[in-house]
């Protein structure tokens, strides 16, 4: 069972993406903000984290170049997901360190190819 | 003529006037001359004849007696006037009876045929004829022949006076009229001045100063008061525009704002509902299913709407960006053809796409591309029953340009000219029964078109109505770079008030006073001012103008600087604009600046320190780090600490401080600011450094008087730390709570 950790301060966009993933089977860790973010990533070791990029604190760039500099954290996965969906944003996310990115509004489907694939490409190398 | 229309009104006004004296002076010494020369010449015949008339009688002697050498004798005393050209007597039948020629005179060569009398001029000459009577009856006649000399003589001296005279008199009229054509031409070039000067220096504030009560004094007045009129019209204008402006700006930023708001709730009823959906597949309640799957859908619709309205907003914003990366075109195609999928078989349209795999890559906005795509071939779906749509993709040269054409055909039911008219046109569809039966916002189409113009191509269309339409996007292989600025529509929103510019100070300050202060000395210093009279303005303005700084009131009604602060650092766009606070802060804010908790005056309340202290007793395993330079107020606190039940830690000084923090993390640190070697305004910004630390609950313990340069040194802090917590008090204060429950763990 892979463990997930999701960074989001939005209630609601934590508790649908929460279920949404355990009912398929994932244990998931929620903070919610950067700086929480770290700390969970830092003392659980999630399998993947799922970055909201607009967070109070320290927000998901800083928090994603923090845990990717980081040597227990530096392999640990990260999608990151913004709300603004403009094209620089995907360019910007892979720049901090991110491995993937996916827009807001979640499309479900769409975000669970894309866990899929990170920790099968994880789980092979 | 031409040529004096084209004169200068100074010298019009002075030929004018001495054309006229000239025509008076030549008249006057014209009938003079005249008159002059008419008396001359009566005398002349008057002088002659009574000579005639001495000779007749001298001579009625000797013509009686028929002596002719009486006669010669006689008419031979005519040597005297030397005007006389030459003399006859005739007889009572006309025979010459004596006669006299002046020698060395070419006068009349033979006697003149006799003439009754009278006289006659002729071009040289003055001829008279005298009859001599004796009782009445004719005699003879005396003949003179006089030279016109004397007349002539006269005249041409009589010219040269009138010469001299009009010489003399134009002379004298010209330095007049040089004088005294200023008194009209100096009031028109007046007014020619200040009307050039108005139009140059755009000032309509000038006036033009009147000099007389004449006509010209009344075209000043009108002047002026035409000057008037325009300065107040501008004045009106000027404030219609910024209203204007501020309206089209506050639409701007509120659509874009709503917008984002909007989705926000949205994202949440498409993921519940979404989550309904799979309950209910789960749970095996089919039924709901269907309705479940309506809200979705019509959530989705909303959100494409308000997509649509943000896009929008941000074009004519000019805030739209492009992001120009290379990419393969069949890929792109692709991914269109299968999001479109759905709603092309919805209508049972069939798609049939030529996209050939050699046609390669492009560089604009992929994005942007298959939103354009999946617009124009979400049209011809919608729109399209049970026919067929075609999306054609070919490559064209064209000028030193490769292009690509996007040809999307649809067999629907097409637009009239009119229609067609109208497709481009922001909020308008076809027709209004259009959106009621196909639904949309009339955008999709006019945000394509604009898309489409900033990566440097454009989107037209052909159509009949009932054969279906044909929309062709044509883009440049190869995005020009300049196509971006070039992108944003000509008619959209005036730029320059949402661009950012260089230099722009914006002063945030509810205080008119402040404000002003602020922005003349900005001003001054060749800032480009901008000032904001509430917090909820500034941040407003912050977004739209992208200052270079910006001035903040921390003391304001409804939204006070630290709010606006929060707000700012809150704002990935804004958070890296320097903000200067102007006034100085209460000492509680002082305290929420550095990240603390709570705060303390000196001298110390006693009751208020232990009710802080409880505030923050969550156990008592964990300690207080009390940093105080001041050996008195540490003893102090540290006894009514200890009486609380608390562990106490002492430090000096900030570094202490640090070390203490770094030997065993306390439960809460009371600091005092004022310190020597590390204050604590650097031990705060220290602490922060560090992420495991930050959650320590700080009391600030200050004295009451904060000196302007420890304010200084404060709003460098202020900026700093806020920029890593602009967190909510609830928040913190759960945080804290965390923090220390965690700890005794």
């Amino acid at each position: 069972m892979s463990k997930i950790l999701i960074v989001e301060d939005n209630e609601m966009n934590r508790d649908m993406l929460s279920r949404r993933l355990q009912r398929r089977g994932y244990e998931v860790i929620m903070a919610l903000d950067g700086g929480e973010g770290i700390e969970m990533a830092t003392a659980q070791i999630p399998d993947l984290i799922l970055m909201d990029m607009s967070l109070p604190v320290i927000d998901g760039w800083e928090a994603t170049r923090r845990l990717k500099a980081a040597s227990t954290t530096g392999s640990i996965p990260i999608i990151a997901l913004t709300a603004h969906a403009m094209a620089g944003d995907r360019e910007k996310a892979l720049e901090a360190g991110c491995d993937d990115y996916d827009s807001k509004p979640i499309e479900l489907t769409r975000l669970l190819g894309k866990i899929e694939a990170i920790l099968q490409r994880k789980n092979a190398g | 003529m031409r040529a004096f229309r084209d004169l200068s009104i100074k010298r019009k006004l002075t030929l004018i006037i001495m054309a006229t004296s000239f025509v008076a002076l030549l008249l006057a010494c014209t009938a003079f001359l005249a008159y002059d020369w008419v008396t001359f010449r009566r005398g002349m015949v008057e002088a002659l004849s009574s000579q005639a008339e001495s000779i007749g009688i001298n001579s009625s002697a000797a013509l009686a007696f028929n002596v002719q050498g009486s006669g010669n004798e006689i008419l031979a005393s005519l040597r005297a006037q030397p005007h006389v050209v030459s003399a006859y007597i005739f007889d009572k039948d006309g025979s010459v009876f004596a006669q006299y020629r002046r020698s060395g005179v070419n006068g009349q060569a033979s006697a003149p045929k006799l003439q009754p009398a009278g006289h006659y001029f002729d071009s040289n000459y003055l001829h008279l004829f005298q009859p001599i009577l004796q009782a009445g009856d004719r005699i003879g006649t005396v003949y003179i022949q006089s030279d016109l000399d004397q007349v002539n003589t006269r005249l041409r001296r009589y010219l040269m006076i009138v010469a001299f005279i009009i010489a003399a008199a134009l002379a004298v009229a010209f330095m007049f009229s040089s004088g005294l054509q200023r008194v009209v031409s100096g009031p028109i070039l007046h007014l020619a001045e200040i009307e050039t000067r108005v139009h140059q220096e755009n000032d309509y504030s000038i006036r033009a100063t009147k000099e007389s009560n004449d006509e010209l004094g009344l075209l000043i007045d009108g002047f002026n008061e035409m000057l008037k009129k325009i300065q107040d019209r501008d004045a009106l204008l000027t404030i219609a525009k910024d209203k204007a402006e501020e309206a089209n700006r506050t639409k701007s930023s509120f659509l874009a704002n709503m917008s984002h708001e909007l989705r926000t709730p949205l994202n949440a009823i498409l993921g519940y509902s979404e989550m309904l959906i799979e309950d209910a597949q789960d749970t095996g309640s089919e039924e709901a299913v269907p309705d479940l799957q309506k809200i979705h859908a019509a959530g989705k619709h909303l959100l494409s709407l308000i997509n649509d309205v943000l896009d929008l907003s941000k074009i004519e914003a000019g805030k739209m960006e492009l992001y120009v990366e290379s990419f393969e075109i069949p890929a792109a195609v692709h991914e269109v053809v299968t999001t479109i999928q759905p709603l092309v078989a919805k209508n049972e349209n069939v798609l049939k796409v030529n996209c050939p795999a050699e046609i390669g890559g492009m560089r604009s906005d992929v994005t942007r591309v298959r939103q354009v795509l999946f617009n124009l071939l979400s049209n011809a779906s919608k729109f399209t029953d049970r026919g067929v749509i075609s999306l054609d993709v070919s490559a064209k040269p064209r000028g030193d340009q490769d292009w690509i054409v996007f040809k999307i055909k649809d067999t629907g039911i097409g637009m009239t000219p009119e229609q067609m008219g109208k497709l481009f046109q922001t909020f308008s569809q076809a027709d209004a029964s259009t959106t009621r039966k196909y639904g949309g916002t009339g955008l999709g189409l006019v945000i394509s078109r604009r898309f489409c113009q900033m990566m440097g191509g454009d989107v037209v269309v052909e159509s009949e109505s009932g054969s279906g339409s044909t929309f062709t996007v044509q883009l440049p292989r190869h995005m020009p770079e300049e196509a971006k600025a070039e992108g944003v529509p000509a008619e959209s929103e005036p730029k320059e008030a949402l661009t950012p510019q260089p230099n722009t100070i914006l002063v945030i300050d509810d205080e008119e006073s402040a404000r002003d202060l602020a922005t003349r000395l900005l001003t001054k210093e060749g800032f480009n001012v901008q000032a904001a009279s509430s917090g909820e303005e500034g941040l407003r303005l912050a977004r739209e103008l992208h200052p270079t700084a910006i001035t903040l009131d921390v003391l304001m009604p409804n939204m006070d600087g630290w709010s606006v602060l929060k707000a700012l650092k809150a704002d990935k766009e804004l958070a890296d604009i320097p903000v200067i606070l102007l006034t100085i802060v209460e000492d509680k804010q002082l305290g929420y600046a550095l990240g603390a908790r709570d705060y303390l005056t000196k001298p110390i309340d006693r009751e208020r320190l232990t009710s802080i202290l409880k505030k923050y007793r969550v156990d008592n395993n964990s300690h207080v780090l009390v940093i105080e330079d001041d050996i008195g107020i540490r003893e102090m606190m540290r006894r009514v600490l200890e009486k609380e039940g608390w562990n106490v830690r002492e430090a000096e000084n900030g570094r202490e401080g640090l070390d203490r923090v770094a030997e065993e993390r306390p439960g809460l640190i009371l600091l005092d600011l004022m310190m020597p070697l590390m204050d604590g305004f650097e031990f705060v910004s220290e602490l922060h450094k560090r992420q495991e630390w930050r959650s320590i609950p700080i009391v600030v313990v200050t004295g009451k008087d904060v000196t302007a340069e420890d304010r200084e040194r404060l709003t460098g802090h202020v900026q700093k730390i806020l920029l890593k917590g602009a967190y909510k008090n609830e928040d913190l204060l759960a945080a804290v709570r965390g923090v220390v429950n965690t700890s005794k763990i």
